[in-house]
């Protein structure tokens, strides 16, 4: 059954694109038919003595071979004038070549004339060396051209010998099948070799097409793209906004050393990383995940995405870098957690707008305490910082407690330039927060009284039952007082929330004011610096649920926040039942220190002593040792003492003790 | 409008292009041409007259007239054109082969006056006439050379034909042909290869007059 739908090529239709080349000719076949057809040329042009040769030893008149011979040699001679393609040229020669063959016919008579008719045969298989089936072609239509005629002229003349047909057919047959067979073999050298380098060519311009598309792509494309090898160095390909973000850029340069010029500290992290990324001894995985993936040129940050090119074993070959400019998704990001950040202050304020407003009040004094060549040195100023680090984390504002964490790193190198750069990033930062948070607390009630239901009772019964005016009065302005029990409940709350951050579970944590009212602004800049010790409480002191649970402890962790009047003195207590102060580390540190470490008082003073820290990370929560003596320093200056008792394994006591007449001051000398 | 000298070299040069072009497909048919006339003789079985055709044997009988043969002897003909190769060739054949004993050998010569193939003929016991073509075809009804004849003793020619197997052969097959008749075979007359003699018969084989 025929299918119609099949597209194969007629059987005729093959034939003929076997037999006619493309019609591109490439540089290559054009150089070669050229030397090919000077070659021709001279070839022919040789027949002319041979053949005079011949005629002139055979008698077979040498005069008459010579123009005859000069003739046919007219046909390339016309032809390399009327045509400039060597294709065409060399087509003439199929003519000229049979056109010899017939006067060397000629001129060779006698016994050898049956063996000059080889010479078809021969050259028939020469022309094959023009790669072109259309010059045997060219070559046979000539020879059937001239039997055509010798019919004409004399038709027995074709039936020699009085040959009858089916004589002349076979020896027709042997010419069409050596002419078939030198046309393919003709096609093949064009094929294989001659159109070979046109294929070569074709392909060679389709490779240039899709490297010019690559290029496009790479020129335009807003990410770099490029790879390194397994010494880092940079290929030659990449795109072009690279050299837009990192400048110049030289194939062979080390990817290190090129981003490098932009941001030193991301080209000495690459160049570290990258020889564990080489060494083998890390999983490849592994290793590539210590390669920096930020950095940041001026405004600008980007990011960097690694993919390795690996061969068969898994051996790293190349790896592939992708930048992006995460510029706009920072700055995005920056500003959703803002938002968040303000929908937090907002909650704040709606819950606890008192707090709310000392904390905002106490970080902005903190913040200008803070500023970098001020009237403060660098170890008050880096206690204020790590202060308003610490609230600002309580209070859920993370981006102002990450950059005095950020501003924390540069005090200690001191009055630099990085000192003042960390310090106005953290004071825009506070800005930009106090305009939104400014609106929101509008006009500030601070001459509001606060009273619980207890005290109004307790107030309306010394009325009731006749009191003096001096107690009643006394009463009263007690009044104007804070209540301790507000504020040790806010830091119940932000205890809670810190330990859920640092994963240490939900603790339980017990508020006791027992009446207890202070003067708000006096110990403003205690309350602030106990935060601290709160701080240290459930971030060393209170273990990981599994980890109490292996020690015998409830899995739950424990505080209790109080205070108290104790004689003459109000006592504000912080403990808890974490793990205790490890005193040898203390010590440890102490003498590291030259402090003095050999009693107990002397560890107690160590313990507070600015700078030290057993721990051995630095956090963003705690471990730079300023949080205690911030609060020694706040606790003293308001004539305060501390009494501090630890255990280890049973947690450990806070007491600050403040003299009632510096506590009540306002009350007391009313 | 003037002509820049690179729109005339242009112009020259397209011209130039075209007329040989032109020259080219004249040329290529007429050197085809050219070429099959000069092949037509070499492949065309020449004509031979009949064995009994009318005059032959009395042209053949009046060449044994003065003979110094016995009148009883078998009479061989060799029919030679002294422009012709294929007759050359016949004839360095003749002077070099051995001879059939007892017979009339007689060379029938056309062409220019050749003194050495008469002294030759002479030399080797055998007559030369000499003809003109048209003599030939008159007297004898030959038009074509080399022509090997065989007359018996009563002057009747036997066979008419060529000398060879094949064209321009090595194989010279007339002394075999001679002792086959003699011992009465049959004996085939062979294609004659070689030259027309007769005009009209150049005429046909060489109409451009390049070979006669």
């Amino acid at each position: 059954m025929t299918d119609l739908t099949s597209n194969q090529p007629s059987l005729l239709r093959r034939i003929f694109g076997a037999i006619v080349l493309p019609k591109t000719v490439s540089a290559f076949e054009n150089s070669y038919l050229e030397r090919m057809n000077k070659i021709a040329m001279g070839f022919f042009y040789a027949h002319l003595p041979i053949f005079l040769l011949i005629a002139w030893l055979n008698d077979t008149d040498p005069l008459l071979t010579a123009i005859l011979t000069t003739a046919v040699l007219l046909v390339p001679a016309l032809g390399s004038r009327a045509f400039t393609s060597q294709r065409t040229k060399s087509l003439l020669f199929g003519f000229t070549s049979m056109c010899m063959g017939g006067i060397l016919v000629h001129i060779g008579q006698g016994p050898v004339q049956i063996e000059m008719h080889f010479y078809f045969f021969s050259v028939l298989a020469m022309l094959a060396l023009f790669a072109n089936p259309m010059t045997i072609l060219v070559a046979a239509v000539t020879v059937a051209l001239h039997h055509l005629v010798l019919w004409y002229l004399v038709p027995a003349s074709v039936f020699n010998y009085a040959a009858p047909l089916w004589v002349v057919l076979v020896h027709a047959g042997f010419v069409v099948l050596e002419t078939f067979a030198a046309c393919f073999i003709a096609r093949n050298f064009f094929d294989n070799v001659i159109g070979l380098e046109k294929k070569v060519e074709e392909r060679t311009v389709e490779i240039r097409r899709r490297n010019r598309d690559m290029r496009l792509v790479l020129d335009n494309v807003q990410q770099g793209l490029v790879t390194i090898d397994r010494t880092g160095a940079l290929s030659a390909e990449h795109s072009q906004v690279l050299e837009r973000w990192f400048g110049t850029y030289t194939a062979g340069e080390k990817l290190g050393d090129y981003v490098g010029r932009k941001s030193a500290d991301f080209g000495t992290w690459f160049a570290l990383s990258w020889e564990s990324v080489t060494d083998g001894f890390l999983p490849l995985e592994v290793a590539l995940e210590q390669l920096p993936r930020k950095v940041a040129v001026g405004n600008q940050h980007y990011r960097f995405d690694y993919q390795p090119i690996v061969d068969a074993s898994g051996t790293l070959e190349q790896l592939m870098v992708v930048v992006s400019d995460v510029t706009k998704d920072m700055a995005q990001a920056a500003a959703e957690a803002m938002q968040r950040e303000i929908l937090a202050v907002f909650e704040r304020i709606l819950n606890d707008r008192t707090g709310f407003v000392e904390f905002y009040e106490e970080a902005g004094r903190l913040l200008l305490a803070s500023a970098p060549g001020g009237e403060a040195n660098l170890a008050t100023t880096k206690r204020h910082v790590h202060t308003l680090k610490g609230n600002a984390s309580l209070f859920g504002i993370e981006s102002v407690a990450q950059l005095c964490h950020a501003y924390e790193d540069t005090i200690g190198e001191g009055d630099t330039p990085a000192m003042a750069t960390a310090y106005e990033a953290l004071r825009s930062r506070w800005q930009a927060l106090a305009d939104t948070v400014d609106r929101m607390l509008g006009q500030r009630a601070q001459d509001q009284v606060t009273m619980t239901g207890s005290e109004y009772e307790s107030l309306l019964r010394k009325v009731v039952d006749g009191a003096n005016h001096a107690e009643i009065a006394r009463s009263l302005a007690e009044l104007t007082l804070e209540p301790t029990e507000i504020r040790l409940g806010r830091f119940a709350e932000q205890a809670r929330a810190l330990a859920r951050r640092l994963e240490k579970g939900a603790i339980e944590v017990d508020v006791a004011g027992n009446g207890v009212r202070l003067e708000r602004d006096k110990f403003a800049p205690f309350w602030s610096a106990f935060a601290h010790v709160l701080r240290n409480a459930v971030d060393h002191g209170i273990e990981p649920p599994e980890q109490r649970t292996e020690c015998g402890k409830s899995e739950v962790g424990h505080l209790r926040l109080r205070t108290l009047e104790h004689g003459e003195d109000i006592v504000v207590e912080l403990s808890d039942d974490g793990r205790g102060i490890d005193w040898q580390a203390v010590r440890a540190r102490a003498e590291a220190m030259g402090l003095p470490h050999t009693t107990d008082a002397d560890l107690v003073d160590a313990l507070f002593a600015p700078g030290l820290s057993t721990s051995t990370q630095i956090t963003d929560t705690s471990g730079r040792g300023v949080g205690l003596s911030a609060v020694r320093e706040a606790c003293l200056a308001l004539g305060g003492s501390i009494q501090t008792k630890s255990e280890p394994g049973r947690g450990t006591v806070f007491q600050f003790r403040f003299p009632l007449a510096v506590a009540k001051e306002t009350t007391v000398g009313a | 409008m003037p002509q820049t000298p690179e729109l005339a070299a242009a112009a020259t040069n397209r011209l130039s292009t075209v007329l040989a072009r032109v020259l080219l497909l004249a040329w290529v048919p007429c050197l085809v041409f050219v070429l099959a006339t000069l092949m037509t003789g070499h492949w065309v079985t020449l004509p031979t007259p009949a064995v009994g055709a009318p005059g032959l044997q009395t042209a053949i009988a009046a060449l044994a007239v003065g003979e110094p043969a016995a009148p009883a002897a078998w009479t061989v003909c060799h029919v030679l054109y002294s422009g012709c190769r294929c007759s050359r060739r016949v004839f360095d054949h003749l002077q070099t082969a051995e001879r059939p004993a007892g017979v009339r050998e007689i060379v029938l010569l056309v062409g220019d006056d050749d003194v050495a193939m008469q002294n030759a003929c002479t030399a080797r016991g055998m007559r030369c006439v000499r003809l003109d073509r048209d003599q030939l075809q008159a007297r004898f009804g030959i038009e074509a050379a080399p022509l090997f004849v065989v007359a018996d003793p009563r002057g009747v020619p036997v066979y008419i034909g060529g000398y060879t197997d094949h064209k321009q052969g090595l194989d010279y097959r007339d002394a075999a042909i001679v002792d086959g008749l003699r011992r009465g075979d049959t004996v085939a007359a062979l294609p004659v290869y070689g030259c027309g003699v007769s005009q009209p018969l150049q005429a046909v084989l060489d109409p451009l007059g390049l070979k006669y």
